[in-house]
């Protein structure tokens, strides 16, 4: 229940404010009480005798200013008073339900425009921040959310780190977010209908750059033209190694030849643009000789333990095998940018060598992560004007807290009838 | 205290439409009881100014026992014994009309001013000359025959309840009064000592206080806390009217009622209190029994 009451104090509301001038009918019947109560005036010609006779008092010793039955009238009163008011404790609003959903696609990390220092997606969060600050209630947290990394809550005014926010991912699934409360933080206008979530959207004017890798080069657009522009380093393959424990020779020959003709550099240690990391699981291999493959070829080896992938973690298990006791081992896995190869020694493949070569080529391939100056063309286009549309505000879930006001509401009224019972039969005896 | 216009609860005097036939009957009460008395041989010729003085025509309707018979035997005509009290009797009514007077209701100024319009008619009855003194040694009203009593009524009738002064500030005016066999005070005697009244009292001169007080005077009901408001001066003092209090009044008043009737018979005078709402003929009936 949503009260749409005043705050009085800083732990109460109330839920009927304009009842407040019934507050004063308790005072207002005490005050008539004492004026009427005024004691009476009587002509003699004996006050010579009463002029010798101690003075009265205002009021008798022991005995109140006001009688019992006017104080428990004037209760009466006030506590019906506050039965129309509706007090409410302060904590019976339950908080509503915020989310951020954070669309961190290439395009997020371009530049606003070409004067402005800021990107997208600084601006975008900016706006989207601006409002819940001006929306939120101080005790309310924000769920945020974005493809490829951990929900986080924080409090009103926090922001998720840096690292968090990078623009590597790929574009949510709006449809999934789209509900009352949600604020949708990108570039632009996401295709399709919008139902109840915000969106703050940065747009931005095309940004011209690299578009994609060719060898050491890159593919160069700007103003609708496409150019090669040489790269000052090549782009890296790094392989990653335990020590005494080389990559099979097989792997090694295939990755050198790979990346000679791609014009990769094929290092060991960490390199500017790295596209890939290539890591042998550390050993020791097992015993057990294994038989696997895929795309057309067969080979057996043996490997070490590969971790296990953590829950939520990306990536794929890309070559595997059954052991001699049924367990399934991962022999290859692959996400973008690492591969880890579990194989410490790998047979000759067996079936047409091209298919081995292609098989892994394509693996190497489509782990590869661009760099990050090199954003696909569509990400570069322009992404239209900023918009800023505010959300559906959520709704309060039901507190136990709030269900107690017409409970309250009533009890208030009980006792005000039962106070003013005790003050009438109280009168009538007096 | 506070200085502050008074509403008197009953300032003037109004005669009800039963009051003649009252008074009348009163007369004929007071006259069987005085013939009963006189009858018995207690016929009472003393009682101030009593001494024999002569005889005089028999008047049509008299009194036959007034009747010499002896002069009768002896003339043939019929005459009837003359006292000095007949012959030369003077009632003197001094009335209290001060703010006081208004108190109670009925008001004090009410019973007084009834009881001096029976003083009247029971002494033209008896023959006397009645003055009314209000204000002073003039009187505001002479009665020597029957109708004097209409005229006292309607005297009575324009008096209001006023002013502070009292019958102790009339006593020195009256003091050059001459004569009167009888003097009625009729007022509450709130204002004076019994000294300034009983001044006044001479050889063949017979004084009656009478003190009329307000049922609330005489016994004030438990009120709770009251602001007595003074009649004449309009001051106001608050006093709580309980049950404790209200002894300590009574006791007081008492003591007062005690003193005056202590100097009043040392001198010889009559001093008695009634309150306002005691039917005049009452009051009067005492006074005619005081008399004879």
């Amino acid at each position: 229940m949503r009260t749409h009451g005043l705050a009085l104090v800083a732990w109460l509301d109330l839920a009927r404010p304009a009842a407040a001038w019934a507050l004063l009918l308790g005072p207002a019947l005490l005050l008539l009480v004492r004026v009427l109560a005024r004691p009476p005036e009587a002509v003699t010609g004996t006050l010579a005798l009463w002029r010798a006779l101690p003075e009265a008092r205002a009021g008798r010793a022991g005995h109140a200013r006001f009688p019992l039955w006017a104080l428990l009238a004037a209760l009466a009163l006030t506590l019906g008073a506050l039965a129309w008011l509706g007090p409410r404790p302060r904590g019976a609003r339950a908080p509503r339900a915020w989310s951020v959903v954070v669309d961190r696609s290439p395009s997020l990390g371009l530049a606003y425009a070409p004067a402005a220092p800021e990107t997208r997606l600084a601006r975008a969060l900016a706006a989207a921040e601006a409002w819940l600050a001006g929306t939120l209630e101080p005790d309310e947290t924000v769920r945020w959310v974005s493809p490829g990394r951990a929900p986080l809550v924080l409090a009103r005014g926090a922001r998720p780190p840096e690292e968090w926010l990078a623009c590597d991912g790929a574009e949510p699934d709006w449809d999934v977010f789209d509900a009352p409360g949600t604020l949708w933080v990108t570039d632009r206008e996401p295709p399709g209908a919008r139902r109840a979530a915000g969106l703050f959207a940065s747009g931005g004017p095309a940004v011209p750059g690299a578009i994609a890798l060719e060898g050491a080069a890159s593919v160069w657009w700007e103003e609708g033209r496409l150019a090669l522009r040489a790269r000052p380093v090549p782009p890296a393959v790094r392989v990653l190694e335990p020590a005494g424990e080389p990559l099979p020779e097989v792997l090694a020959r295939l990755l050198g030849a790979w990346c000679d003709a791609r014009g990769f550099a094929l290092v060991r240690a960490p390199a500017p643009d790295e596209l890939l990391e290539l890591a042998l699981a550390p050993g020791p291999a097992a015993a057990e000789s294994l038989r696997f493959g895929r795309d057309g070829w067969r080979a057996t080896g043996r490997a070490a333990a590969l971790a296990p992938l953590a829950a939520g973690s990306a990536g794929e298990d890309w070559l595997q095998a059954v052991a001699a006791d049924g367990t399934p081992r991962v022999l290859v896995r692959a996400r973008t940018g690492r591969v880890d190869v579990a194989l410490h020694e790998l047979g000759t493949p067996e079936g047409d060598p091209a298919a081995f070569a292609l098989s892994w080529t394509r693996l190497l391939e489509g782990s590869c992560r661009l760099p990050a100056d090199v954003v696909p063309l569509a990400e570069r286009a322009a992404a239209g004007e900023e918009r800023h549309l505010a959300p559906a505000l959520p709704a309060r879930h039901p507190d136990a807290r709030a269900a107690l006001g017409p409970a309250l509401d009533a009890g208030l009224a009980l006792a005000a009838g039962l106070v003013a019972a005790l003050a009438f039969l109280l009168r009538a005896r007096a | 205290m506070r200085r502050r216009a008074v509403e008197l609860p009953s300032p003037r005097v109004a005669f009800a439409p039963s009051f003649r036939a009252r008074l009348g009957r009163l007369l004929a009460l007071s006259a069987s009881r005085r013939e009963r008395s006189e009858g018995a041989g207690r016929a009472r010729l003393a009682g101030g100014g009593a001494e024999f003085l002569g005889y005089r025509p028999y008047r049509y309707g008299e009194d036959l026992r007034a009747l010499d018979w002896n002069l009768l035997a002896r003339l043939g005509r019929p005459y009837v014994r003359v006292s000095a009290r007949e012959a030369s009797e003077r009632w003197v009514v001094a009335l209290d009309a001060s703010a006081s007077m208004g108190v109670g209701r009925p008001g004090k100024l009410q019973l007084a001013a009834e009881v001096a319009v029976a003083l009247c008619a029971l002494g033209v009855r008896e023959r006397a000359t009645v003055t009314l003194h209000v204000h002073g040694a003039e009187p505001l009203c002479v009665g020597r025959r029957a109708p004097a009593v209409e005229a006292w009524m309607q005297a009575l009738t324009r008096l209001e309840a006023g002013g502070a002064q009292g019958l102790g500030t009339l006593a020195p005016a009256l003091a050059r009064v001459r004569g009167g066999g009888r003097w009625f005070f009729l007022g509450d005697l709130l204002d004076c000592e019994p000294e300034q009244l009983l001044r006044l009292s001479r050889p063949g001169r017979e004084l009656l206080l009478v003190r009329v007080l307000a049922r609330d005077e005489m016994s004030p009901a438990p009120l709770g806390a009251v602001r007595w408001i003074d009649a004449e001066s309009g001051t106001a003092l608050a006093r709580e009217a309980s049950a404790d209090t209200l002894g300590r009044y009574e006791r007081l008043l008492a003591e007062r009622l005690a003193r005056w009737d202590a100097a009043a018979l040392r001198a010889r005078a009559l001093h008695a209190c009634w309150t306002s709402d005691t039917p005049f003929e009452t009051l009067a009936l005492s006074l005619c029994a005081r008399m004879g």
